[in-house]
């Protein structure tokens, strides 16, 4: 047989060859299909997209509906210290046992010294005072005019004190520059 | 062609029952193609699920130019090469002593003829790289420079996987003309 006449019959024989097809392949074509159509973005007909732009959506709501309802601990210092800074008389509640006691120490208006009121002589109290005035440098002003607006009188409110020491330990720790007022600076 | 026409557009705007006439009319049609060029007809089942998915997909595209046949035998052409690439590491590898077996060259019977279905049994049975190849140069017309830049291979490969699978195939449908010679016997 030549080359030719096989390939012609092979041809002839194969081009219109159409056995039948299996019925299973039509029900396995549409779901290849409906997945086709559902992985392809067209903006007319429901498809993955739009599902996954729902689900992220669904997210972010979610996320955002539980950040509003909850309040860290850094956001509550952070309101204390506001309320503080514009009433001082308010005690804010901040639970930071590592303070100093707030009536050991007091903010003098002339010599912008800190003086320790409860013991005095003792050199603890009073190392204790000389690194609080570092902090008492950076009280806010408001703060520090509240508590020496009495004509070098010491202000001893053990609220205010306690305040005043806070706030000045916070501004120190978190590196604030204040201003701080004298009384020569206010003539 | 005025009916083709008709399930043409019905596809076009997604209609189900013109896929179905089209599915109903070409599937027979395209899976003789995809057991051509499919290692099994399970691998031909899914190639050709693969083809109307493609059909349905790109049916805007076809330009009423040339015959919609003609369109359709493409693309399960091409799809059973891509199929056929990604099981590229599985072609070639027919028994050794099948393949020099199939070396002898065959007594002539030219005056045989042979059905489709025997002919698709041989071809069936064919190592699927050889099978890809003279598929594509027996019934589909391609020459084997355009074989080789689409199965990626050299030029003279394509001429002698072409030159082995003929003779693999004179010599199985050799065997079955004997078969057939002896039961009228």
């Amino acid at each position: 047989m030549s080359e030719d006449r096989f390939f012609q019959q092979v041809n002839a024989a194969m081009t219109d060859y159409s056995p039948e097809v299996p019925a299973s392949v039509y029900a396995g074509m549409r779901k290849k299909l409906w997945w086709s159509n559902f992985t392809r973005l067209s903006a007319t007909r429901f498809n993955v997209w739009y599902a996954a732009l729902i689900v992220t959506g669904g997210l972010v709501w979610f996320a955002s509906g539980n950040d509003s309802t909850s309040t860290s601990p850094a956001d509550a210092g952070i309101v204390s210290e506001t309320a503080m800074g514009e009433s001082p008389a308010v005690q804010a509640p901040v639970g930071n046992e590592n303070q100093v006691p707030a009536t050991s120490t007091t903010v003098e208006n002339s010599k912008q010294s800190v003086t320790a009121k409860n013991a005095k002589g003792d050199s603890k109290s009073d190392a204790v005072a000389s690194t609080d005035e570092a902090a008492a440098q950076t009280i806010q002003p408001e703060l520090v005019s509240e508590s020496t607006s009495t004509d070098g009188q010491v202000l001893n409110e053990p609220t205010a004190n306690q305040s005043e020491s806070t706030q000045a330990k916070q501004g120190s720790k978190k590196g604030l520059k204040v201003k701080t007022f004298n009384s020569t600076d206010k003539k | 062609m005025l009916e083709n026409k008709e399930i043409i557009e019905g596809c076009i705007r997604g209609q189900r029952a013109a896929q179905d006439k089209l599915y109903k009319k070409f599937s027979p049609l395209l899976f003789g193609i995809c057991l051509r060029y499919a290692g099994n007809r399970m691998e031909a089942q899914d190639v050709l699920q693969e083809v109307f998915v493609k059909i349905y997909n790109n049916i805007g595209s076809y330009n009423h130019e040339g015959s919609f046949e003609g369109w359709l035998r493409r693309i399960a052409v091409n799809t059973s090469i891509t199929n056929y690439r990604k099981n590229l590491k599985h072609a070639f590898q027919k028994d050794v002593d099948d393949l020099m077996r199939s070396q002898e060259e065959p007594s002539s019977f030219e005056d045989l003829e042979f059905t489709a279905e025997e002919m698709m049994q041989c071809i069936e049975r064919l190592p699927i790289g050889y099978k890809t190849i003279f598929n594509l140069y027996v019934v589909e017309g391609f020459m084997h420079k355009e074989i080789g830049d689409m199965l990626n291979i050299d030029v003279n490969t394509s001429k002698s996987q072409l030159s082995r699978a003929k003779t693999y195939l004179q010599r199985e449908l050799k065997n079955i003309a004997t078969v057939k010679i002896k039961e009228h016997v």
